[in-house]
């Protein structure tokens, strides 16, 4: 389950055109408390965020989809099957 | 070099190392480079300093307007001893003397100026080479070692305070990011603590009404957020 979410949020960014550190200060700026090592585990599956730190996740890489006019937007947690 | 050279060569120093860092040094620091290179290196007539950004080839400084003139022959004709300097991350030092071939437009040019022959040292950084210091001399014959030594010296130089100015930019790119992830956070937690105090609610269940919200409207949550601090700290404003 662990790979599925961490392909979600690394497929989520790419397509949102977040470098990881980009992603990271949109994940701040919404609350978002792991640091960018804890981030980059996230994204690479070593590591699974909670359910809260996910969707601010999400929210993060769905605003900057929005910005690009795409219509694909991330789950939230709510929406998984965990 | 007479001694009354050496005392001003030191206060260009001086100032050299006393510069700030920005783009105002970076402008300022080359044109000191520019100077010391005319001064210090003995048959010098015109010197300049090109630089390459992404796929732009400009001069950025130059102590005579026969220089620029000179670089923007090798720009537009996309051939010269400056531009290969660059591509290469070598020094060329060349007398424009018969045996001089490889360059055939700017060497016509050059000599049709008087300019016997050029010296051109990259700027280089470990991965690439960002521009070149290029010295022109009216005498028609290469540039000494001593001569090259010298450049190479001030070509370290002037790359040292760009590649500071490099990482400064960056530095404030990132410090710009950092103050409006703040801002945002701040103006978040401050909807999440009016709802917390509302909806009897935690902060991760405020953050969940406050997502809903941003999704249902199709708004930024952070714009939401900044609604709902306005209409409880100004009560008369739009809600």
């Amino acid at each position: 389950m662990s790979e599925t979410i961490a392909e979600i949020l690394s497929a989520g960014r790419v397509d949102a055109g977040l470098s990881a550190r980009d992603l990271w200060f949109s994940y701040c700026g919404l609350g978002g408390q792991a640091t960018p090592r804890a981030l980059d585990r996230f994204l690479t599956g070593t590591a699974i965020p909670s359910a809260h730190q996910y969707d601010i996740l999400a929210q993060a890489i769905n605003e900057a989809l929005v910005d690009l006019d795409m219509d694909t937007p991330l789950p939230y947690a709510e929406d998984l099957v965990r | 070099m007479d001694p009354s050279e050496d005392a001003g060569i030191a206060a260009v120093l001086v100032q050299m190392g006393g510069a700030l860092l920005g783009e105002q040094t970076v402008d300022r620091t080359l044109d000191l480079v520019t100077e010391l290179a005319q001064r210090t290196v003995r048959s010098a007539s015109a010197v300049s300093v090109t630089l390459r950004k992404a796929d732009l080839v400009f001069t950025s400084n130059a102590s005579e307007p026969i220089a620029e003139e000179l670089d923007a022959v090798q720009y537009a004709t996309q051939e010269g001893p400056c531009l290969q300097a660059i591509s290469e991350g070598r020094i060329v030092n060349t007398a424009f003397d018969a045996d001089e071939d490889r360059w055939p437009k700017f060497t016509a040019a050059a000599r049709a100026e008087g300019i016997g022959g050029i010296l051109s040292v990259p700027l280089t950084m470990p991965d690439r080479s960002i521009g070149a210091l290029n010295i022109y001399s009216r005498a028609p014959h290469r540039f000494t070692d001593e001569d090259e030594t010298t450049a190479s010296l001030l070509a370290q130089q002037a790359t040292a305070v760009l590649a500071n100015v490099h990482a400064f930019a960056e530095a404030s790119g990132l410090n710009s990011q950092l103050r409006d992830a703040l801002a945002s956070r701040d103006l978040i937690g401050q909807a999440k603590g009016i709802l917390m105090a509302r909806e009897s609610c935690t902060a991760e269940e405020a953050f969940d009404i406050l997502r809903r919200a941003s999704q249902r409207t199709n708004r930024k949550l952070r714009d939401i957020a900044s609604d709902l601090v306005m209409s409880v700290s100004d009560p008369k404003g739009p809600s």
